[in-house]
């Protein structure tokens, strides 16, 4: 009965890991993806404030 | 670049905020504008990094995380890795977020973490709720959703409303609103009279450039007024002459007439709108016909995207655009096609979004009335991008269960190539256990 157990919480455990590994390797290529079309649309050239955002940073 | 074709209005003063627009309370040093609680967000990153760099990498934190939610959000919504990353990969390619401010970036990014809580029922609701009443310090839009999502609780999920644990996830996001309120010394009481002088400040604006585009202040200007040579813009030129055409219609100037509502028989939220078509209603009818074609083009114009090579022109190849969605469709259904032709793989797991999370996404189109009020510019859309995205979604689901459907079908029916297999298979089988058998009977 303790064998059960102890061999379905190393399941879950490896599950857990699986998924997070999963889903650490999807946001790490969403971001790099997001990186690269951030600096596409001039993110990181200056004056890059549409609307009342140089507002907000001056008050800011 | 492609972001800058798209077509822009102007939309506001820019820096010149006027000084009844600013959220103004005694006993507060520094006034705070319209959003206290973005430039609270935003002023670590400004503080420590500087103008420039500080707010660049506020605007990369704010567009990367729509990124991650989008993907965290619709993986558990739907219980698709796949569709989750076709879905995050596609609000990347949205215009929409790059060119407007941020400011409406950082609502996107709000309802989206509601979407991801309310991922997991009921039991983050409060939590929700919290959440919608400290984005109204983001921004005011957030108070028509704030109220359509409480009707609709109220209505489906009283039982829940009542539970300790919303009450005290309630309590939480209570007690963050009232410390930002006594830390700035905000009187709340104020609160529905200044949202609507924001509301009538953004009408008059949008009137007076209407006003001014229509050519109805050009006999109302002055000698040497709208001489380009005077260093402003044409709409700065024409602001005294707006100002005589409100005299002679309306009977005061633009700075008296949003000062109070003039007809109180009507609800406050719109805006004056009856007086004003009583007043004048040549214009209004023209102007309300403004705002319904502003709206389809800006329905169109918010959610194109813009591909990071080639030469894409979102504005001339709406062709290529249909083409574009259809091949996020086509990239939705891959794993279920896949599935289709190798039909041993088991049916995918999809599964359609929460009648809860429907509710959420329908109150966020809320959001458009007060913006169809005023002017339904497409700068004031990336609240709507979560709803836009499910839309989207479901297009991917439907397709996916059709498809679903079929195999289903075609593996139920007598004369389906699957059974046919089988049938081989088992025939197969037998013939080899037969085989065995008489090599079996020889060796003895």
């Amino acid at each position: 009965m303790h064998n059960a157990t102890v061999r379905r919480n190393a399941r879950s455990l490896i599950a857990l890991h699986r998924n997070l590994v999963k889903h650490l390797c999807v946001s790490a290529f969403l971001l790099a993806a997001f990186a690269f079309n951030f600096s596409y649309h001039d993110g990181w050239k200056d004056s890059q404030a549409p609307g009342d955002e140089p507002v907000y940073v001056d008050t800011a | 670049m492609a972001g800058k074709t798209v077509r822009r209005r102007e939309t506001s003063r820019s820096t010149s905020i006027q000084p009844n627009n600013i959220w103004h309370s005694a006993g507060r040093p520094d006034p705070l504008t319209w959003s206290p609680g973005y430039e609270v967000l935003m002023s670590p990153f400004v503080a420590t990094l500087g103008r420039e760099q500080g707010y660049k990498i506020w605007r990369f934190l704010v567009f990367g995380g729509i990124t991650l939610l989008t993907y965290f959000a619709f993986i558990r919504t739907l219980k698709s890795i796949w569709l989750g990353l076709i879905i995050a990969l596609y609000v990347q390619l949205l215009i929409e977020p790059y060119t407007t401010p941020a400011l409406q970036s950082c609502t996107c990014l709000v309802l989206l973490l509601c979407l991801l809580l309310l991922s997991y029922g009921t039991r983050y609701l409060g939590l929700v709720f919290g959440l919608l009443l400290n984005s109204i310090l983001i921004t005011g839009a957030i108070t028509s959703l704030l109220a359509s999502f409480s009707i609709l609780c109220l209505f489906f999920y009283a039982r829940r409303l009542w539970s300790r644990r919303f009450v005290f996830q309630l309590l939480i996001g209570v007690g963050v609103f009232a410390c930002f309120i006594i830390h700035y010394s905000y009187d709340l009481s104020q609160y529905p009279a200044e949202a609507l002088r924001r509301g009538q400040a953004g009408l008059y604006h949008q009137l007076s450039l209407y006003i001014q585009r229509s050519g109805r202040s050009v006999p109302y200007l002055q000698p040497g007024e709208d001489d380009p040579t005077r260093g402003v813009d044409e709409y700065h030129r024409h602001l005294a002459a707006i100002d005589r055409y409100y005299v002679a219609n309306w009977g005061a100037k633009e700075i008296d007439l949003r000062a109070s509502i003039h007809d109180k028989r009507w609800p406050a939220f719109l805006l004056d709108w009856p007086w004003m078509m009583s007043k004048d209603p040549k214009l209004m009818k023209e102007y309300g016909s403004e705002v319904l074609r502003t709206l389809e083009d800006s329905l169109r114009l918010a959610f194109q995207i813009a591909i990071p090579f080639g030469k894409y022109n979102p504005n001339a190849r709406p062709s290529a655009k249909n083409g574009y969605a259809l091949i996020v469709v086509i990239a939705f259904v891959i794993p279920s096609l896949v599935r289709l032709i190798r039909r041993r793989l088991p049916l995918s797991s999809v599964e359609w979004p929460s009648r809860l999370q429907l509710f959420f996404l329908l109150s966020s189109l809320s959001i458009l009335v007060p913006l169809t009020l005023v002017m339904p510019l497409e700068i004031y859309f990336p609240p709507l991008i979560p709803c836009f995205l499910s839309i989207c979604a479901l297009v991917g689901i439907v397709a996916i269960k059709t498809l679903e459907r079929f195999r289903s079908t075609v593996e139920a029916s007598p004369q389906a190539p699957s059974t046919v297999n089988q049938n081989v298979a088992n025939a197969g089988s037998t013939r080899a256990r037969k085989k065995g058998a008489r090599r079996r009977t020889r060796t003895r």
